[in-house]
C-alpha cells in the first residue's frame, strides 16, 4: 500500500506530548487564576460564618446534640435514613471540625426492644462507619458504601449519592436555620453544673422537636474539652408515650478504621462491586448537577388531567400553582367548580375554550371559576397546610423541617430530574447502560438497574414478598439531562429474577405479595426559560400493565421564571384562616 | 464526549477547577496539531501556551457552547496562523534568511520532529501552501467539519473544501514520489 492510500490513518498517527516547562507555565497561570477565584470566593463566605462563630454556646451545643443524635442515634433507629443522618454529619463536621473522629457507643430502646449501636465519624474524610450487635458491618466513605452481611459473609459495594445534601444548598444553610430555630425559643434549653466520672462538666437540658419528633435530651459536655460526652435521649410519639430511649458515650480518638475489615469483617469475605462504571458515575453527576441548577424563581401553573372514557378525551379537574422563590415554596391547588361530575363533562368543551392555553388565561379562569381545596406553604423553616374540608379551612399542625420541604414531585426540579428517580439509582442494585429502541430513536440514555424480588416479615410475623424490579430512567442530554422517561415494573415472573426458587421454601398461606407497581412517566413536550433552561412542557403517566394501554393522566406545565410574587404571598399570616 | 460536556457544563458556571483538566486532556493533541501547523516545537508550544492563557483569563466573560475540542483546536490554529504570517514577514524582509528559508523543510527538528516513520508525511505537509495544510490538518488531524473551519476562518465552505481537495491532491502526489523533492 502506498502512502498516500492512508493519509488520513498517517495524519492520525502524528503525536508530540507537551513538554514539562510548557506544563509549568499553563499550571502556574491556572493557579493565579484559581487563587484569585478562591480570595473571592472566601470574602464572600466570610461574614456568615463570622455570624454564625459568634452565636452563644448554649445554642452552639444545642444544636451538636441535636446534630448528634441525628447522626448516630438517627441512622439507627429513623429507619435508617443515610441521607438525612449525612446531611447532619455535614454540620456535625464543621462544628467540631477540630476532632479527627467522633466515636460512639449508643444502647437503648426502641419500642421497648433493646439494641445497641456503634459509629464512627471522621468529619475531614467524611468517613462513617457502624457495627451493629448482629454484625451487620457498613463502611461509607463519601458516596461509597461497603455493607457486610454477616448471613450471607458478603461486603456488598454501592454507590449512596447524597441527594437531600444538594437540595439543602449548603451546610451553613441548615446550620443557621437550626441556630435560629434554638434562638427564636422552639428549643428550651437549661444548663447545670455537674460532675460525671470525675470530670466537671456542664449538663445541658434540651427539649424540641427537631425532624418532627418530640425529644428530651440531657447532654452532658466535658467542661474542660468542650466536647459533649454523654448524653440521654427520650422521643416521644404524638401521645406523649416514650419512643425511643437512649444512652449515648463518646469519645474523640486520633484515629479510626481505615477500611471495612478494620471493623471486624474477614478478609474472606465475598464482595460484590455494584458501583456505576466511570461512565454511569458522571451521567449521575450531570444529571445531580442539572436538578440543583433548575430554575428556583418562579410561578407555576400545572394543569391534572385524566383520560375521561365517555368523552374519550382528557379533562382537567384540578390545577396547582406553584410559588417558588429560592427554598421558600407555597403550592395553591385549585379544584373542580362544584358543578359536578356530570355538568362538568357535559361543558367540558366550552370551559376548555374558556381556559384558553396560556398561563394568564388558565390563572385567570381557575381563579374564577374554581375552588381552592389545599394550600401549602413552606417558609424555609416550617411547612403549613391548610385545606378546605365541609366548606370550612383546617390547618394542620405546623411542621418544623430544617432540611428543607423535602417531599417528592412538587417543584419544577423533581418534574424534570425526579429525586425519586435519583433515589433508585441508589442501594445495592447494578446499574447498567442500555440501548433499545427507544432510546435509540429518541437518542437519549437508558440507565437500566434491576433489583431481585426480595422477603422480608413485619411486626405481626407476616411474611412479605417483594416482586423483582426494574427500572429504566432515561436521560436527554439533549434536554439538560432531563429525565425524559421513567419506566418502572414488577413482575413476580420476572425474568431478571436470577434465583427462580427465592418463594419456595416459604409456607404459601403464609406469605403476602405486594402490589406489583408498574408504570409509565413520559416527557412529551419540552420549553426552555428565557435564561435556556429546559424543563418538561407536558407530562404524561400511564401504567403499562393495563392491557388498553390508556393514558391516565397528563401534567401540563405553563411557566413564567423571576416573576413579580404577589405582595405576601409567602407569608404564614396570610394563610386562609382555620373555621373561616 | 460526556466529560467534555461536565466540563463545559462546570466551566461555565464558573468552576475555574477544570481548567486543569482541561488542559491535561487536550494538550498533547493541541501541541501536535500547532506543530503539525509550524513545523516546530517551541513555536507550538508557545502557541498553545498563548491559548490557554487568554482561554483561563477571559474565563469569566465568556460561554463555551459546542465542541471544547474544536473551540481549543481553532484558538490555537488562529494563533498558529498568525506565527506564521509573522515568520513570513521577518523572513521577506531578512535577506540574510533566505536560505534558510529555502532550507526550512529540511532542518532536521522539523524532519524528526514526529519520529522516523512519519518523516515523509511531516516533509510533505511543510511542502504545502500554509492554507492547504492547516485545512487538512484541522480536518484530519482534530476532527472538526469544514463547516465549522469555514466559519473559524470567515470564508465559505466551498473554499474550505477546494483547499481541501487540492491539498490532498498535491499530498498524495508527493507521499508517492510523484513530485519531485
Amino acid at each position: 500500500m502506498r502512502p498516500a492510500d492512508n493519509i488520513d490513518k498517517l495524519i492520525k498517527k502524528l503525536h508530540l506530548s507537551a513538554s514539562a516547562e510548557l506544563d509549568e507555565r499553563v499550571h502556574s497561570e491556572i493557579s493565579k487564576v484559581l487563587a484569585e477565584s478562591k480570595k473571592i470566593k472566601s470574602a464572600k463566605l466570610e461574614p456568615k460564618i463570622w455570624r454564625i462563630i459568634m452565636k452563644s454556646r448554649i445554642t452552639k451545643l444545642a444544636a451538636a446534640a441535636v446534630i448528634i443524635i441525628a447522626v448516630m442515634v438517627g441512622i439507627h433507629y429513623f429507619g435508617g435514613s443515610i441521607n438525612g443522618a449525612s446531611v447532619a454529619l455535614g454540620q456535625v463536621m464543621e462544628n467540631m471540625k477540630k476532632m479527627p473522629w467522633l466515636h460512639g457507643v449508643i444502647e437503648g430502646a426502641y419500642s421497648g426492644k433493646p439494641d445497641r449501636f456503634e459509629g464512627w465519624i471522621s468529619f475531614e474524610s467524611r468517613i462513617h462507619a457502624s457495627k451493629r450487635p448482629s454484625g451487620e458491618i457498613q463502611y461509607r466513605h463519601r458516596d461509597i458504601l461497603n455493607k457486610y452481611d454477616p448471613k450471607s459473609k458478603t461486603i456488598t459495594i454501592s454507590y449512596m449519592p447524597n441527594d437531600e445534601f444538594r437540595k439543602m444548598g449548603s451546610v451553613w444553610d441548615y446550620w443557621e436555620s437550626m441556630i435560629k430555630h434554638f434562638n427564636e425559643g422552639a428549643a428550651k434549653i437549661s444548663q447545670e453544673k455537674s460532675i460525671y466520672e470525675g470530670k466537671e462538666t456542664t449538663v445541658f437540658k434540651i427539649s424540641c422537636s427537631p425532624f418532627g419528633t418530640p425529644m428530651e435530651i440531657k447532654m452532658t459536655v466535658d467542661a474542660e474539652k468542650n466536647l459533649p460526652i454523654f448524653l440521654n435521649q427520650k422521643a416521644f410519639d404524638a401521645n406523649g408515650n416514650i419512643t425511643i430511649e437512649a444512652n449515648a458515650y463518646f469519645d474523640y480518638p486520633e484515629n479510626g478504621p481505615a477500611d471495612i475489615y478494620e471493623l471486624g469483617v474477614p478478609r474472606s469475605a465475598k464482595v460484590i462491586n455494584n458501583l456505576p462504571s466511570k461512565e454511569v458515575s458522571q451521567i449521575l453527576e450531570m444529571y445531580g448537577s442539572h436538578r440543583e441548577s433548575a430554575p428556583s424563581r418562579y410561578i407555576a401553573l400545572v394543569t391534572n388531567s385524566c383520560f375521561d372514557e365517555k368523552l374519550d378525551t382528557f379533562l382537567t379537574h384540578g390545577i396547582s400553582v406553584i410559588y417558588r422563590n429560592n427554598k421558600t415554596q407555597r403550592i395553591d391547588e385549585f379544584r373542580l367548580p362544584r358543578t359536578g361530575q356530570k355538568e362538568w363533562r357535559e361543558n367540558w368543551l366550552t370551559f376548555k375554550k374558556e381556559m384558553g392555553n396560556t398561563f394568564e388565561s388558565q390563572l385567570a379562569w381557575w381563579k374564577q371559576n374554581g375552588e381552592i381545596c389545599n394550600v401549602d406553604l413552606y417558609d424555609e423553616k416550617f411547612q403549613y397546610v391548610v385545606s378546605r374540608e365541609n366548606d370550612k379551612w383546617v390547618a394542620q399542625p405546623r411542621k418544623y423541617m430544617p432540611l428543607g420541604d423535602l417531599r417528592a414531585d412538587n417543584d419544577l426540579a423533581d418534574f424534570g430530574w425526579g429525586v425519586h428517580f435519583v433515589s433508585t439509582f441508589s442501594g445495592s442494585c447494578p446499574f447498567t447502560i442500555v440501548e433499545n429502541e427507544y432510546s435509540k430513536k429518541h437518542n437519549v440514555i437508558c440507565v437500566e438497574i434491576t433489583a431481585q424480588g426480595r422477603t422480608g416479615t413485619d411486626s405481626t410475623q407476616q411474611v412479605w414478598a417483594v416482586p423483582p424490579k426494574r427500572t429504566r430512567c432515561y436521560l436527554n442530554p439533549e434536554r439538560d439531562y432531563i429525565c425524559q422517561r421513567f419506566e418502572q415494573h414488577e413482575s413476580f415472573e420476572a425474568p431478571w429474577q436470577e434465583d427462580k426458587t427465592w418463594l419456595e421454601h416459604i409456607e404459601k398461606n403464609n406469605i403476602k405479595k405486594q402490589w406489583a407497581d408498574n408504570r409509565v412517566r413520559e416527557v412529551v413536550e419540552f420549553e426552555q426559560t428565557e435564561e435556556g433552561q429546559w424543563y418538561p412542557k407536558t407530562i404524561k403517566s400511564w401504567n403499562p400493565a393495563d392491557t388498553h394501554n390508556n393514558i391516565i393522566s397528563i401534567k401540563k406545565i405553563y411557566l413564567r421564571t423571576n416573576p413579580k410574587f404577589p405582595d405576601g404571598i409567602f407569608d404564614p399570616e396570610n394563610l386562609p384562616k382555620a373555621n373561616e | 464526549m460526556l466529560e467534555d460536556r461536565l466540563l463545559i457544563w462546570k466551566f461555565n458556571r464558573g468552576n475555574r477547577d477544570v481548567l486543569r483538566r482541561i488542559y491535561e486532556k487536550y494538550k498533547d493533541d493541541l501541541v501536535t496539531l500547532a506543530a503539525a501547523l509550524l513545523n516546530e516545537k517551541n513555536s507550538a508550544e508557545d502557541a498553545v501556551h498563548d491559548v490557554f492563557v487568554s482561554f483561563i483569563k477571559s474565563a469569566d466573560n465568556f460561554r463555551l457552547t459546542g465542541s471544547l475540542k474544536g473551540y481549543l483546536a481553532t484558538c490555537v490554529a488562529n494563533n498558529a496562523r498568525n506565527i506564521n504570517k509573522a515568520r513570513q514577514r521577518y523572513q521577506n524582509i531578512t535577506l540574510d534568511e533566505a536560505e534558510i528559508v529555502s532550507s526550512h523543510s529540511n532542518r532536521p527538528e522539523y524532519t524528526v520532529m514526529f519520529g522516523e516513520e512519519l518523516r515523509q508525511l511531516t516533509w510533505s505537509l511543510g511542502q504545502l501552501p500554509y492554507q492547504q495544510r492547516e485545512v487538512i490538518i484541522l480536518h484530519l488531524y482534530s476532527g472538526m467539519k469544514f463547516k465549522a473551519i469555514a466559519k473559524s476562518q470567515s470564508v465559505s465552505i466551498n473554499t474550505i473544501q477546494g483547499r481541501y481537495r487540492y491539498g490532498l491532491g498535491k499530498l498524495r502526489l508527493l507521499l508517492n514520489g510523484e513530485v519531485k523533492k
